[in-house]
């Protein structure tokens, strides 16, 4: 019995342990450990690292900058854009981001201007700069604070009274329904995939999604392009008024 | 509807109907370069050979047929005409004959032939001069130099005189010229002056139909073809009629400029001055500089190339940009012409950036002079904020230089995930909706509690009376324990006073035994739960008057709450 007692208890505790060991080995990397590598120059590990957060679905403008830093010590040029202009659309008022994506632009091949300076890009730095769920909880502040002005304005006995209440709802209402909009506009601006970067040289951008069709221009790593939508192989692009399909493989959505 | 000096030669006689071919001219005397009509006219479909036209300048033929049918004396006579016109402009003075045209019909040698035509052709001033004091009605062209130099303006006059006074000028042909730049110095607005003068003892109505300017843009012999004008006369208080012509033509001698020219010799002529001016020059790396360059002056200042400023590599530049007020007058194209450069330093330094000149031929002065701008020395600091600019390639940015990436972000940030986005979550929508609904709910509420009818509210009184009632027990049982036994009476009567009030609905002057029980009964109460509460009534009644104690008290209290708990369950 005794004995039996034994097998048991070492048949759980090898049960224990491989099954920790198993979930030792599983364990996603973190963001420090990436940090870790990329501190200590093992560029590759360390975008390793950062790829496989990527992966598994996670996000942030430090994961992306990082990663964008791993693939410029790396050497790739287009996936190193690509990272920072993920980042800054997490963070679009970020100097470190601004100032590396700018440098590395710089060394492009193609130097094409298709930047769109007016009121809407300046709208997305004022307006995105927060973080992430900013307009989200601000909108929430401004639901309480407008059903409480409405409790004032119907429960108000003065004339006074009433008149502040309609006052700050009609302004914590207004207030409400612009932070809703805002938060759901970042929001789309994060998960939105409506541009991409070429990641690869000398690509051939194609009159139609056919291997054999002819050549419509040929852009390089690292030029910004817009998507209009594309199917499991081929996606098709504009620049600057040019439009054309590439590979899906050889453009990586923001 | 042009009516010409239609002089119809009719050279052959047109009247002999054996004649099958012959000629018309519009003109026998011309002027240089002024252009008449040279018919071939044909009765016969044969082949027509032309004249060689020597000394003219050849536009057409233009060919037209017709067909005329006529009846002698019952006999009818038709004739076919083949006619073949020429456009002819001489181009030199003299007298020219223009040989016979021939009308070979089959391949028989021979054929018929017309007559040869005779042609003066007249300098226009030869002309003019002969029409002057003599004719009714002549055009003159007139120019302000009969020699210039190449580049230098001169003015053309097209005038008329006429005896009688014009009543509307129809309309105007500049003759052609090759080689000059031309502007009309009248505008279209301005009305045409008229004048009278006396020529050669006639008095002549004269008015300036147009007056240019012309600058040669080639050297050597300049022809100007006669001008045409037409104009229209009153004849009587009803009828017009109209009266055409030719102007005559002009030869410029152009002369051509100095042979030793300066390299920066762009061709102008006139007199210019050369003014710059620069708004600073010691900036920060990055800031802009801007210099003017302005020329002023009157001559071929149409004809003036851009300005071009060396500026070192390190310099981000624009292209400048251009203004102008120049307007045509009899001296050339005059006023000023302004360029403004714009450019950007973008390293650290002393520059010194060259002067701009350029040469021109000095009409006053009659020689060739050289102008220039002052040596530009720009310093430049480093950029505020430290750092060098560096240019992007390809463009005009400037952008701060750095020799690396900047380094990671090590910050233990929060990773996100798609799901942590708030925005559209179940969550985030109550979030945003419950307070406004819990608002409007209440807001409902208490309309609705605003809103109550009297039954309502009495039902609702009445749903509370019992637990009213036996409150004041609770206060009644406390006093009794206090000894306050006469209070304790007051509020029992009280408590259940009110209770009967709210429970049959009767006013406080309307409570009675009888009254009460009347109500309880016609509410459904019990017969023995309305005996007991005549029996409580009365011994409350006779309790006020008659002092009671706290030990007799306390059982009437008790059996009052009985009493109110079971008709409260009886009524309806």
């Amino acid at each position: 019995m005794t004995h039996l007692k034994n097998r048991t208890l070492v048949t759980v505790l090898l049960l224990w342990v491989a099954v920790n060991g198993f979930s030792v080995r599983a364990a996603t990397p973190t963001l420090s450990d990436g940090n870790a590598a990329y501190v200590s120059e093992d560029y590759p590990r360390a975008l390793e690292i950062y790829s496989e957060l990527i992966g598994e679905g996670y996000f942030s403008a430090e994961l992306f900058y990082n990663t964008g830093n791993a693939y410029y010590r790396t050497g790739d040029i287009g996936k190193s854009i690509w990272a920072y202009e993920k980042a800054l659309r997490i963070d679009p008022s970020n100097e470190d981001i601004q100032s590396n994506l700018a440098f590395v632009n710089n060394q492009a091949i193609d130097q094409i201007d298709n930047s769109k300076p007016g009121v809407g890009t300046w709208l997305q730095s004022v307006l995105f700069f927060p973080k992430v769920n900013f307009w989200s909880w601000t909108s929430l502040g401004f639901s309480l604070l407008f059903a409480l002005s409405l409790i004032l304005y119907f429960s108000a006995k003065t004339s006074r009274k009433k008149s502040l209440g309609l006052l700050l709802g009609g302004l914590f209402g207004g207030c409400t329904l612009f932070s809703a909009i805002t938060a759901h506009q970042h929001k789309l601006f994060i998960t939105e995939h409506n541009q991409g970067i070429i990641v690869a040289d000398d690509v051939h951008v194609k009159v139609s999604p056919v291997e054999k069709s002819k050549d419509s221009f040929t852009l390089n790593s690292g030029s910004k392009v817009q998507l209009l939508g594309g199917n499991d192989e081929w996606m098709q692009i504009e620049i600057n008024g040019n439009t054309g399909w590439v590979k899906l493989s050889k453009v990586w959505m923001i | 509807m042009r009516i010409g000096f239609a002089i119809s030669l009719v050279l052959l006689g047109i009247c002999s109907s054996a004649q099958n071919i012959y000629i018309e001219v519009s003109k026998d005397e011309v002027s240089v370069n002024e252009s008449f009509t040279y018919s071939i006219i044909a009765h016969k479909k044969c082949e027509i050979i032309a004249p060689d036209f020597e000394s003219f300048k050849v536009f057409g033929p233009n060919y037209s047929e017709s067909y005329q049918s006529n009846n002698y004396g019952g006999s009818m006579q038709s004739q076919q005409t083949f006619t073949y016109t020429y456009t002819l402009k001489p181009t030199a003075a003299g007298i020219y004959t223009i040989k016979s045209a021939k009308l070979q019909c089959g391949k028989k040698a021979g054929g018929e032939s017309s007559e040869e035509v005779k042609i003066t052709v007249t300098t226009g001033s030869q002309s003019t001069v002969e029409k002057a004091g003599v004719a009714e009605f002549y055009l003159t062209l007139e120019s302000s130099n009969s020699s210039v130099m190449q580049g230098e303006a001169f003015t053309l006059s097209l005038k008329f005189y006429s005896r009688k006074q014009p009543s509307s000028i129809e309309g105007y042909e500049n003759g052609i010229a090759d080689g000059l730049w031309r502007q009309d110095l009248r505008k279209p607005e301005d009305p045409y002056e008229m004048s009278r003068e006396n020529i050669k003892g006639t008095s002549y109505y004269v008015v300036e139909l147009r007056k240019e300017l012309c600058i040669p843009l080639r050297a050597g012999k300049i022809s100007i073809g006669p001008s045409y004008a037409s104009l229209v006369f009153q004849e009587d208080i009803f009828n017009q009629y109209r009266q055409d012509g030719h102007s005559n033509g002009l030869e410029i001698e152009v002369l051509t400029l100095p042979k030793d020219k300066p390299d920066d010799f762009n061709g102008l002529v006139g007199s210019f001055e050369l003014n710059d001016n620069v708004d600073r020059q010691r900036v920060s790396a990055g800031q802009a500089v801007e210099v003017n360059i302005s020329i002023t002056g009157y001559g071929n200042l149409n004809a003036f190339d851009p300005p071009k400023m060396e500026l070192p590599p390190s310099f981000k530049w624009q292209e400048p940009t251009y203004k102008e007020e120049l307007k045509n007058t009899s001296r050339g194209v005059e006023g000023t012409v302004e360029y403004t450069f714009s450019f950007t330093p973008t390293i650290e330094g002393e520059y010194r950036i060259e002067p701009y000149h350029f040469s021109y031929y000095d009409l006053p002065a009659g020689e060739i002079k050289h102008k220039t701008t002052k040596e530009l020395l720009i310093a430049v600091d480093p950029r505020e904020g430290g750092g060098v600019l560096v240019e992007k390639a390809g463009s005009n940015e400037i952008s701060s230089q750095q020799t690396d990436i900047r380094f990671i972000n090590e910050s233990e940030s929060l990773l996100l995930q798609e799901d942590d986005l708030f925005f559209g979550t179940v969550a985030y929508v109550v979030g945003l909706a419950s307070p406004i609904l819990l608002s409007v709910l209440f807001v409902l509420f208490r309309f609705r509690r605003e809103n109550k009818s009297e039954n309502e509210r009495l039902s609702e009184r009445q749903r509370t009376a019992k637990k009213i009632a036996i409150r004041a027990f609770v206060t009644v049982n406390k006093l009794l324990s206090e000894g306050g036994e006469k209070e304790a009476l007051k509020t029992l009567h009280t408590a259940l006073q009110q209770f009967f009030m709210v429970k049959l609905n009767l006013s406080l002057s309307e409570i009675s035994l009888q009254r009460i029980s009347s109500g309880l009964k016609n509410k459904g109460a019990s017969e023995g739960s309305i005996s007991a509460f005549e029996v409580l009534w009365k011994n409350l009644e006779s309790a006020q008057f008659a002092p009671v104690g706290s030990e007799n008290l306390a059982p009437l209290v008790a059996s009052a709450g009985q009493i109110i708990s079971k008709i409260n369950e009886e009524l309806i």
